[in-house]
């Protein structure tokens, strides 16, 4: 069985190795050519990764997004600091800070978040989903009770109360969101195992000694593939929502953090009668990030799975 | 069918246990108790009167003791009395909750009332400038959140037709005027996201019931398309979309919070936001250990839907 496995992996890697750049490359032309919408949306998310990895590094943030001016209150889009000194593309908020750098800065909280909330409760989930539908019995009726008691509030709901037991900030937002962000791919991932499970090739897999591990990993999980890349796409864009909303609430991130949500919420709200750019440019930036994340992601998977190909 | 429903209402009860204790336990695990919540605005307050106070609330008893309590009074209609609000529990549900329920079914009436339509047409003209066109609108329904939609709408109908949000409540019979600018928006905000949602599940599951054998089966007897359509594949389509449907109803009512907040409509949702920062313990358990028995409700509603829907499936 060993050199079975040995010789497939050979084969495989051959038929590879010559061409893989060029392969990978050929589909990208072809998913651009095919889903362009897609792939411009995936242009933009990358464009937003790296504006994240521009402003950790202090390059897209001309100035300080915490430092105040007190002389250059609320300036409009594109003006010079009273001494000359700075110019603001975006203008200033209420207390001179640069909208431009808070909203760079931004983007790198935003996404920080999503990622890393997707992340932990998209592996906790689908590997729980994965063991509950593949072991059964016991284990899976009492996750699943569990699952179903952490349901019956509002995610907002219990996010709000969780909080007030930690204390407000986004770093315990986070953990609280992480947390209650896993029942749903436990769910999703535990139904399409459920299915997955009763087909032969696991049945085979399992009479030829594979273990657990393996026909977990290796037999089930490639096959739940296709729904997971839509809960991933789904997970990162109702992050950033929920980021956002809990800030709005006062239970997120707080002032001065330059969050989008602290943004939308603080400045946007007191002053959105007189200068509604500062409520309009994070909300803008949110929910471009957001819908760029859905499209690439529903592009993605009618590309990957090949009931969709052809449409 | 008679015994599934008992077994499902007596399994009720457990889960019911449960989540009463974990609500409870929630809100001891939060630092501090509605009195220290109070002395955060007056310092300096006599030891001995708080002291006082709190055997007066019965904050100063072990906590299952104070669960048994709580308990006792739920089983006998007494839901306890507000700390903050120094009222009943009971009768700031009964002003709140008609509030939410009619900002919900109002938010899912408009909900279903784009998202169908939408939803059939742009499975039935699947890849047509139509399809294209509504999945991006549905998508950007979910892109936008909540109050930021809540912020525009009183940015620019305050900009453009120099309209607020009334700040007070506003009775259907004394101002239905008011009441309907106060209830409108918010549902309107509520139910394009929520159409969002619904929209794109009737989408894929239509996809899949179009080109099931009955559907061409039903074409070729001769039907008309708008039959064909509307009694054969949209009925089927329809378990997923009530599913999701249920699990809508849950969260409009306790989950409007943002947009209660933010247009100021004082439902169910607000009373509990505010609820939290003061410790009023009776008031958030009693909202909670409600919304947790209409979720189960609602969830018991949902699966019998379903036979109701596909007349196959039959419980017992």
């Amino acid at each position: 069985m060993a050199s079975a496995a040995s010789s497939v992996q050979v084969g495989k890697s051959a038929y590879h190795e010559p061409g893989a750049g060029a392969r990978t490359w050929t589909w990208i032309k072809r998913f651009a050519r095919k889903r362009t919408f897609g792939f411009v949306a995936g242009v933009f998310c990358i464009a937003v990764v790296l504006i994240a990895i521009g402003a950790a590094a202090g390059l897209l943030t001309p100035y300080s997004p915490t430092a105040v001016h007190g002389a250059d209150r609320l300036l409009p889009i594109g003006s010079y600091s009273k001494d000359g000194a700075r110019f603001y593309l975006l203008g200033t908020d209420e207390y001179g800070r640069d909208v431009f750098s808070r909203l760079m800065k931004g983007a790198q909280l935003s996404l920080y978040f999503s990622i890393g909330v997707t992340a932990i409760s998209m592996t906790t989930g689908s590997t729980l989903g994965l063991m509950s539908a593949y072991f059964g019995g016991k284990f899976d009726l009492i996750l699943q009770r569990v699952v179903d008691a952490l349901q019956t509030l509002p995610l907002l709901v219990l996010a709000v109360a969780l909080v007030a037991i930690l204390g407000a900030g986004i770093w315990k937002g986070f953990w609280v969101l992480a947390i209650l962000s896993i029942p749903r791919p436990l769910r999703v991932i535990r139904g399409s195992v459920l299915s997955v499970r009763e087909e032969l090739f696991i049945l085979s897999a399992q009479s030829l000694g594979a273990s657990n591990n393996r026909v977990m990993f290796r037999h089930v999980l490639p096959n739940v593939m296709a729904p997971m890349i839509v809960l991933i796409s789904y997970a990162v864009a109702i992050t950033v929502v929920t980021e956002a909303s809990l800030s709005f609430l006062g239970v997120g991130a707080q002032p001065p953090t330059p969050s989008w949500g602290v943004m939308l919420t603080g400045s946007g709200q007191a002053y959105f009668q007189t200068n509604p750019r500062l409520a309009l440019l994070p909300g803008i930036a949110i929910s471009s990030l957001v819908f760029a994340v859905n499209m690439f992601g529903d592009a993605l998977r009618d590309e990957l799975d090949p009931r969709m190909r052809g449409t | 069918m008679q015994r599934y429903l008992i077994r499902r209402l007596v399994f009720m009860v457990p889960t019911l246990i449960v989540m009463s204790m974990f609500t409870f336990g929630l809100l001891r695990l939060m630092p501090g108790d509605f009195i220290t919540a109070q002395m955060a605005e007056a310092r300096g307050a006599n030891q001995e009167q708080i002291a006082k106070w709190r055997v007066e609330l019965g904050l100063d008893k072990p906590a299952y003791i104070q669960y048994f309590r709580w308990m006792g009074g739920i089983l006998t209609g007494d839901w306890g009395q507000s700390y903050w609000q120094n009222e009943p529990v009971l009768k700031v549900i009964r002003r709140t909750l008609p509030t939410s329920l009619e900002l919900g079914s109002i938010s899912i009436i408009i909900g279903i009332m784009i998202s169908v339509p939408v939803g059939v047409l742009s499975a039935v003209k699947q890849n047509t400038w139509m399809d294209y066109l509504g999945r991006s609108i549905s998508i950007l329904g979910i892109s936008i959140p909540n109050f930021f939609l809540a912020t525009l709408v009183i940015i620019y109908g305050a900009r453009w037709f120099g309209w607020f949000p009334p700040q007070t409540a506003q009775k259907l019979f004394e101002n239905p005027w008011g009441h309907a600018q106060q209830f409108l928006p918010a549902a309107f905000i509520l139910g394009a996201a929520l159409s969002a949602q619904n929209m794109r599940l009737i989408r894929t599951t239509m996809l899949e019931t179009i080109r099931a054998d009955y559907v061409r089966t039903a074409r070729a007897k001769g039907l008309k398309e708008s039959a064909v359509i509307f009694k054969h594949a949209f009925r089927n389509a329809l378990i997923p979309v009530v599913t999701l449907l249920g699990f809508q109803i849950t969260i409009t009512i306790g989950g409007s919070v943002v947009v209660e907040r933010a247009l100021s409509v004082s439902g169910m949702g607000r009373a509990f936001i505010d609820a939290v920062p003061q410790r009023d313990f009776p008031l958030v358990q009693g909202i909670l250990l409600l919304l947790v028995s209409v979720t189960l409700v609602i969830n018991l509603l949902v699966d019998l839907s379903y036979s109701w829907l596909d007349p196959r499936i039959r419980y017992s």
